[in-house]
Parts: C-alpha cells; sequence; structure tokens
C-alpha cells in the first residue's frame, strides 16, 4: 500500500490495525498509538497477544482466524467485551469500552485482518449518567407522589377508625348532590345516616378511653360490613359517625341496611374481659323528600337521632315533620 | 408471475438444516453472554409479501420493533434481517449483559441505550452470519456480506403490510431464544429473489433426491 493511503488511515478518528496471517501486527495507525502509547515500532510485528490483553485470549484468537478463514466480518461490542486494548491515562475504576469490528481484507493475494477499534467510553459514562439521572428522578416522582398519597389520607381519614373524615363525606355527598340536581333526575334517591355510639362517656369513664376507642373501632367494622358498593361511612367526630346509603329498590333497600346494622346488638363485645353491649342510634333523612342540600339533611337526619336518643336509644328513626 | 412455493417435505428439510445452523450460533452467543442459551426454529416457511401478508408474525405485528439487517451476496444474494419486538430486544440484551431479568412490562422501547443497540449488532452479527453463511455453504457458493445496520423501527398498522414488501420472496425462520430466566421470540428472514431462492429449492431437491435413491 502507498504512503497516502496510510496517511488516510492516520487521519481517522478510530483505532485501525491490520494482522496478517499469524495475528501479527503489519500496521497500527496514529489513533491507536495516540491512545494505547505504543509505538508504530514496538507494534510493527508483534503479536496482537502482546498488544491487547484481550485478543490474546484463546477464545478471540479463535475469533480473529475464524474472520480470516471464512471472511466473515464480525462485531464486538464493548458493552459486553469491555476494553481490547489498555487506553493511556484511563482511570480504571471507571468501565473502558472499546467496540471492534473485524473484517478480512486481501492485498496481493494475501489475506489480512482488519481491526477497527471504536472507543465508547464516553458514549457509555454519558448514557450511564442519563441513565442514572432518569433512575433519580423517577423515584423522586415516586417519593412526592407517596407523601401526596400520606397526605391525602391523613388530610381526608380518620386516624383511629381508618375511615373517611367529615371532611371526605362532606366533600362527597355535595358533590353527588349536585351531579343529581344537575342531572335533574328525581328518581334517584339516598339516605343520609347521623349515627352516635350509645353511651361512649359513660364506657370511657368506667372502662377508660382505651376501651372507648376499641368500641369505636368495632363500631366503625360494623358500619362498613353493613353498608354496600356505593355507600359511604365516615367518623364525624368523637362518637359520632355518619352513612350514606344509596337506594337501588326503594326505601326497602335502606331499611335492610339499618336492619342489618341493628341485627348487630346481640353481638357483646370483649374488652380486657369485660363483655360490653355495643348499640348505637341512628337517625335518618331522605334526599330529595328531606331536602337537598347537605346541611338540610344532616340537621333533620340529626333531629330523627335525637328522637332515637330520647326514646331509649340503640334503634333508628326517619325524620318526620313531627320532630322538628 | 409465477408464484414459488415449499412442499411440506422441503419445509421440514430446512427446517432440520437451519436448525442445525443455528445451533452453532447458539454456541456462540452463549460463549459471549456467559450463560446457556438454546436457539431454535420451530418453523419455516416461504412468504411471498405480495400474496401472503395475513401471517401474524413478528413480521406483519405493529408498534417498536428491533429489526438489524445486512445484504449479501453474489450469485445467492438477498437481504437477511433478525427482527424482535423491542421490549424482547431489551430481555435478550440485559441476558447478554447478565443484567438480572425485570419481567417484559418493565421495558419501554425508549429504555434501549446505544450500547443496547451494539449487543443487538453483535447478537445479529453472530446469528446472521452463521445462518448466511451455512446457507451458502449449503449452496456451494461463496457470499460476501458485511455487519448489519441495528434500527428501532416503529410499525403501524397501515404500514403492517408494507414493510419489506419490495422483497418478494422471505424464507422466514420464526426462532426462539431460551435464556435462563426469559424466552425471547424473534423472526430470522432471508430475503431472496427468484434465481437465488431457485438456487435454494434446486439444492434442497438434490438432497431430498438423494434420499430416495
Amino acid at each position: 500500500m502507498n504512503d497516502f493511503f496510510y496517511e488516510v488511515l492516520d487521519k481517522l478518528n478510530i483505532g485501525i490495525v491490520l494482522l496478517d496471517e499469524q495475528l501479527n501486527v503489519r500496521y497500527w495507525n496514529a489513533w491507536m498509538i495516540n491512545k494505547t502509547d505504543i509505538t508504530i515500532s514496538k507494534a510493527l510485528g508483534a503479536s496482537i497477544g502482546e498488544l491487547s490483553h484481550r485478543l490474546g485470549e484463546p477464545k478471540y484468537k479463535g475469533l480473529l482466524q475464524g474472520v480470516l478463514s471464512s471472511g466473515n466480518s464480525r462485531f464486538l461490542s464493548g458493552a459486553i467485551h469491555g476494553d481490547f486494548f489498555k487506553v493511556r491515562g484511563h482511570n480504571y475504576t471507571d468501565k473502558c469500552l472499546q467496540n471492534v469490528q473485524l473484517e478480512r481484507v486481501v492485498h496481493d493475494n494475501e489475506s489480512m485482518l482488519l481491526v477497527q477499534v471504536f472507543d465508547m467510553t464516553d458514549q457509555y459514562g454519558r448514557v450511564q449518567h442519563m441513565k442514572e439521572f432518569i433512575k433519580r428522578l423517577t423515584q423522586e416522582n415516586d417519593e412526592i407522589r407517596q407523601d401526596e398519597e400520606r397526605a391525602r389520607r391523613l388530610a381526608y381519614n380518620d386516624q383511629l377508625t381508618g375511615l373517611p373524615n367529615r371532611l371526605f363525606f362532606e366533600n362527597n355527598v355535595r358533590s353527588r348532590l349536585e351531579e343529581m340536581l344537575s342531572k335533574g333526575v328525581s328518581t334517584e334517591h339516598f339516605a343520609i345516616g347521623f349515627i352516635d355510639l350509645d353511651n361512649l362517656k359513660g364506657i370511657n369513664d368506667q372502662y377508660g378511653h382505651r376501651t372507648g376507642d376499641f368500641l369505636l373501632k368495632e363500631m366503625a367494622l360494623r358500619l362498613k360490613r353493613s353498608l354496600k358498593k356505593g355507600d359511604l361511612v365516615a367518623r364525624l367526630s368523637g362518637d359520632e359517625f355518619a352513612v350514606l346509603i344509596e337506594n337501588r329498590d326503594g326505601t326497602e333497600d335502606i331499611k335492610v341496611t339499618l336492619e342489618k346494622l341493628v341485627n348487630y346488638f346481640d353481638e357483646k363485645v370483649i374488652v380486657d374481659k369485660f363483655v360490653l353491649d355495643l348499640t348505637y342510634s341512628i337517625g335518618i333523612s331522605c334526599f330529595p323528600d328531606n331536602g337537598s342540600d347537605l346541611e338540610t339533611l344532616l340537621d333533620k337526619a340529626d333531629k330523627a337521632l335525637y328522637h332515637v336518643k330520647k326514646n331509649g336509644k340503640a334503634g333508628y328513626a326517619f325524620y318526620d315533620e313531627n320532630y322538628s | 408471475m409465477q408464484v414459488i412455493g415449499l412442499t411440506e417435505t422441503q419445509e421440514d428439510l430446512l427446517k432440520e438444516y437451519v436448525n442445525v445452523f443455528i445451533g452453532k450460533a447458539a454456541n456462540m452467543l452463549s460463549e459471549m453472554a456467559n450463560q446457556r442459551i438454546l436457539l431454535s426454529v420451530p418453523e419455516v416457511k416461504l412468504v411471498n409479501m405480495a400474496e401472503d401478508a395475513a401471517s401474524d408474525s413478528v413480521l406483519t405485528a405493529h408498534g417498536h420493533v428491533v429489526s438489524s439487517s445486512m445484504r449479501f451476496g453474489k450469485s445467492f444474494s438477498g437481504r437477511a434481517l433478525l427482527v424482535f419486538p423491542s421490549k424482547k430486544a431489551k430481555v435478550l440484551v440485559d441476558a447478554c449483559m447478565g443484567i438480572p431479568y425485570a419481567g417484559d412490562d418493565e421495558n419501554d422501547p425508549q429504555d434501549l441505550a446505544d450500547t443496547d443497540f451494539d449487543v443487538l449488532k453483535e447478537i445479529s452479527n453472530v446469528i446472521l452470519n452463521s445462518v448466511v453463511g451455512d446457507f451458502s455453504n449449503l449452496i456451494g457458493t461463496h457470499v460476501d456480506f458485511s455487519i448489519p445496520d441495528v434500527e428501532l423501527v416503529f410499525v403501524s398498522k397501515d404500514q403492517q403490510k408494507s414493510y419489506l414488501q419490495d422483497n418478494v420472496y422471505m424464507l422466514t425462520l420464526y426462532t426462539n431464544f431460551l435464556l435462563s430466566e426469559a424466552h425471547v421470540e424473534g423472526v430470522i428472514v432471508i430475503a431472496l429473489g427468484v434465481h437465488s431462492l431457485n438456487l435454494l429449492i434446486d439444492k434442497i431437491n438434490e438432497i431430498l433426491e438423494s434420499y430416495n435413491e
């Protein structure tokens, strides 16, 4: 080959090595000299195994010979194989990656192996940094979402019973009312139930607040078990709970749910060897018959509740005009 | 134009040969990935895209696919492709790089980095070299070919039929990669012109006749 082509090869921004059939170096371009610090005089005639820690291994030698004999080109990725030639000044605590392309070339009936070396270290480093950056962003995003979810739960849930709190209940009922009123649907009904745990103060005084809290939690469980999908239960404050019971098949449907709640009265609660009654009083108002806004419905349910309490507690009553 | 097809016997013989070819590639891949990789070709089909675009292979699937392709040949010439759905390609790359299997759903086409394409290039290089090289040996001719180009292609529903349509006949080799924790399906396509296809069919017939003698 003439000097002009060698000059051209020296200008390339990739490593070019030519090997003869014995895998000895016939050409070593300027890029290789600069990168590896191996001079041309040291490289020329040397076995590739002396210059490359990787290509000297039997596995790779076989591969080089395979390309020479078959003429089938091979590509070796740095992502899998790492580096093939030690790079001058590279900090080997970081990965050094080189892609290598092997091709057979023939000159004057002599087969030679063209080895092209591409340094992928910087590119790999950039990709790794980008991947780490994306991973960090994803983690931060997940943490923010978890915090938001936690904050949302705290804002809308009662800590003791795990039920939705007053704010959630009121927002939910208001939005249902708005939706129904905007549709002008008069056939859809639901009931609002105001519920008081009977005699909580007495229990707290006699058995302590821990027992009272236990009863409140048990009551929350009973309420949840009695309701159907679409219904809603919340703890409003202290011993006050509220339910929204959807009316699917007329008021009978609401009565079925109320009977379920009342049937629990027969089940005693055992707390610290004490066998206690767990009863509650429920006042019911219905939308739209007793009102079409939350305040009115709650107020009328409260009046019905008062009526139950006045008449011995442990039961339920629907609002009646006479209670006003 | 006369449409060329393969008989069941011809397909069976081709399948047998292709599985031997691909076995060599599997050994090379296993060595490369430091884990046992098994390759098999359970189905070989000759598809004329102009006539038969209704098959439900990776080729006619829509979405992101990773396609490696290289032209080859002199007297026996054509184009060889290795096609994977992109999610599967990532699974294969990770396996070759020793990255634990995270499940198919974890992968997104955007997750394929430049270095992943390099790995795919090497995988395709090994497989396509092996298959095309052995095909040319079978026919008794030498073929020249280079390193495959790898690209991420989005194939829309409208493009399903036109993808690769400019090639008349495609020898389609449905390929299974069995990795230690995952199973990756891909397709090797050898797109051949009529002349090259006839060379192959003649050779198959010659082998079949020698069995019958």
